[in-house]
């Protein structure tokens, strides 16, 4: 059959590559050349106002670790990712596994109210949940103090601004994963539920030894997906701990993220030589828990 | 607006609902409700904030949530103090170019892996899901730069440059466009139709269903994109939505208002959020297809 058709060949053999040709000028110049300029950029010392560039090896990774904000960036980013997935992975899923057993309308409620958040712009209901915080007069404390429990400073205490962004990020996200979930939920054959009912399973069986084991492939790319995506956090920190003079990230560095570090070396202080490393290892560290979850993905339909 | 994109629970409505106890099911019922409404509190707060004169607006208990006196003046504010036209059509040009950009390159890349066999079609096509693995952020400077040097700054095309495609939109179009059977396409070619207009007049109208789901990723993803806008943009008259507001918090610093500040949220993202909402079961399957990729 692929001999015969190269013969009989009822299209000029260029045309493939024509149509890929969009595509393919596209990712050289977006994503090709740009990653492999990173890499070149992150091995010299270049501040975009002098011309001078010297090579200067590995010195721009070197530095970073003597570099106070740098590591305060990853150790919050890093609590930001704990944070996103001790609660967002778990949470979801058993909401979408408690949400099967809802009557109708009441689901399609709950279903509408997970997904308005979802879709909203983050820029906007950042500006919401700034209001929300307010020390004085936002509805946080308002809520807390009526319940008689203490109140906080949320947006302007070191110890709680990197909370109140991870409440806030968890409400915006919540229903991503829930989606996920109860496709997953939904792709479990129901005949495997029969079965355990003409064995005589209690619902609590079914759920432990069948919902549960065959929902793992999911909940293990959830956990990797929710990763990646919790280590490019930045919009909402930005929008959400920015004044009038002030840096995004404080209060005193304590929501500074890696991006947002990124950012501020880039395009405040110019220094695209340490930009460009700071980026390289943010990539190595993307690119392991992609690989990771490409293998898990190769799991995913054995059952 | 449900139907077809709800994920489909009665299938396995399962073990919960199988457990007999009537009081465990109205509890869950009494529970989920209770969510909701938590969920959509900011909201509502956002909402009958935005409404209230400014001398109501500081008030320090629980019958806030309950107003008394509303108002429009907050909108009429904000409609001044940020020029809601301009930004919207910002957003909107941007966005219109990636996403018919970004559904063409990719259903042409898509078409081009899925139906033809030729040498290099396995090292393009991991070439080009490579892409999907780099962050924007890891790219951002020599893009930065790109723009620089191009002398696009404060320009539409350096907004939508870098969302002219995806590697994920690529891949989406390819899985779709094989389930085309090959028969149609080779019938076509013997009644002598181009390759171009195969592509035009066959391939096109059958993923109309993964174009709306592409299309509507690539226009949401890009009327939320902040970082790289404002990177490449500084002068007013260019922003976009989220960067419009973004500043107004930066330039009213602590005193602002916060009716006005609310009313401005409304006015950014009431709009399209409405349109997200009728077109919820093309996000649901594209969240679905992109999580498990």
């Amino acid at each position: 059959m692929k001999k015969n058709r190269n013969k009989l060949l009822l299209y000029h053999p260029s045309t493939p590559y024509m149509f890929l040709l969009p595509a393919l000028i596209f990712f050289l110049a977006a994503s090709y050349i740009p990653i492999f300029s990173t890499m070149y950029l992150s091995f010299h010392k270049w501040n975009i106002l002098d011309p001078s560039k010297p090579f200067v090896g590995l010195d721009n990774y070197i530095s970073l670790f003597k570099d106070r904000t740098f590591m305060i960036s990853v150790e919050n980013t890093l609590k930001y990712v704990i944070g996103m997935i001790a609660v967002g992975v778990p949470f979801p899923l058993l909401l979408a596994i408690g949400a099967t057993s809802l009557i109708k309308p009441i689901k399609n409620f709950v279903f509408l109210s997970f997904f308005i958040p979802l879709v909203s712009s983050m820029v906007a209901v950042g500006l919401i949940w700034v209001w929300i915080y307010h020390p004085s007069f936002g509805l946080m404390n308002i809520i807390l103090e009526t319940l008689n429990l203490p109140t906080f400073n949320w947006l302007t205490d070191p110890k709680t601004a990197l909370l109140a962004i991870i409440i806030m990020s968890l409400w915006k996200s919540i229903g991503y994963n829930m989606i996920i979930f109860l496709a997953g939920i939904q792709s479990i054959p129901e005949m495997y539920y029969e079965a355990a009912g003409i064995d005589g399973a209690s619902g609590l069986q079914k759920f432990r030894f069948i919902t549960l084991p065959l929902l793992m492939p999911t909940t293990l790319l959830v956990f990797i997906t929710t990763m990646i995506g919790s280590f490019q956090v930045f919009t909402q920190v930005y929008v959400m701990t920015s004044r009038a003079g002030q840096v995004p990230g404080g209060p005193a560095y304590s929501t500074r993220t890696l991006v947002l570090h990124i950012y501020e070396i880039g395009f405040t202080y110019l220094r695209m030589g340490r930009a460009s490393a700071i980026a390289m290892l943010f990539l190595i560290v993307i690119l392991i828990l992609t690989l990771l979850q490409l293998r898990l993905f190769r799991k995913q339909f054995t059952y | 607006m449900h139907r077809k994109g709800e994920i489909k629970m009665e299938a396995n409505s399962g073990f919960l609902y199988k457990h007999k106890k009537v009081i465990f099911k109205v509890a869950l019922n009494v529970f989920f409700i209770f969510l909701s409404i938590l969920i959509l509190l900011p909201f509502y707060w956002m909402v009958i904030t935005a409404f209230k004169p400014d001398d109501q607006v500081l008030i320090r208990s629980l019958s806030q949530l309950f107003p008394k006196r509303l108002t429009i003046k907050p909108f009429i504010d904000a409609w001044i103090n940020v020029d809601f036209p301009g930004l919207y059509i910002n957003s909107l040009i941007v966005a219109l170019v990636s996403t018919v950009s970004a559904i063409f390159i990719s259903s042409l890349a898509g078409y081009s892996f899925a139906k033809y066999k030729f040498k290099l079609s396995k090292l393009f096509f991991i070439l080009v899901l490579a892409t999907m693995m780099i962050p924007f952020q890891v790219i951002m400077i020599p893009l930065y730069l790109l723009i620089v040097k191009l002398g696009w700054q404060n320009t539409y095309q350096a907004i939508f440059f870098p969302q002219l495609a995806s590697g994920f939109g690529v891949f989406l179009m390819r899985q779709f466009i094989e389930g085309i059977p090959n028969d149609l396409l080779d019938a076509a070619r013997i009644e002598g139709c181009s390759e171009f207009k195969i592509y035009w007049k066959i391939v096109m109208p059958l993923i109309k269903p993964v174009t709306a789901t592409l299309g509507l990723f690539t226009f949401m993803w890009s009327w939320d994109n902040f970082l790289w806008p404002l990177i490449v943009i500084e002068s007013e008259e260019m922003r976009t939505i989220p960067l419009g507001i973004a500043m107004v918090t930066q330039m009213a610093g602590a005193r602002v208002q916060y009716n006005q500040l609310m009313a401005i949220s409304i006015i950014g993202m009431i709009p399209v959020l409405i349109v997200f909402l009728f077109l919820q079961k093309y996000f649901v399957k594209g969240i679905v297809m992109s999580g498990l990729k």
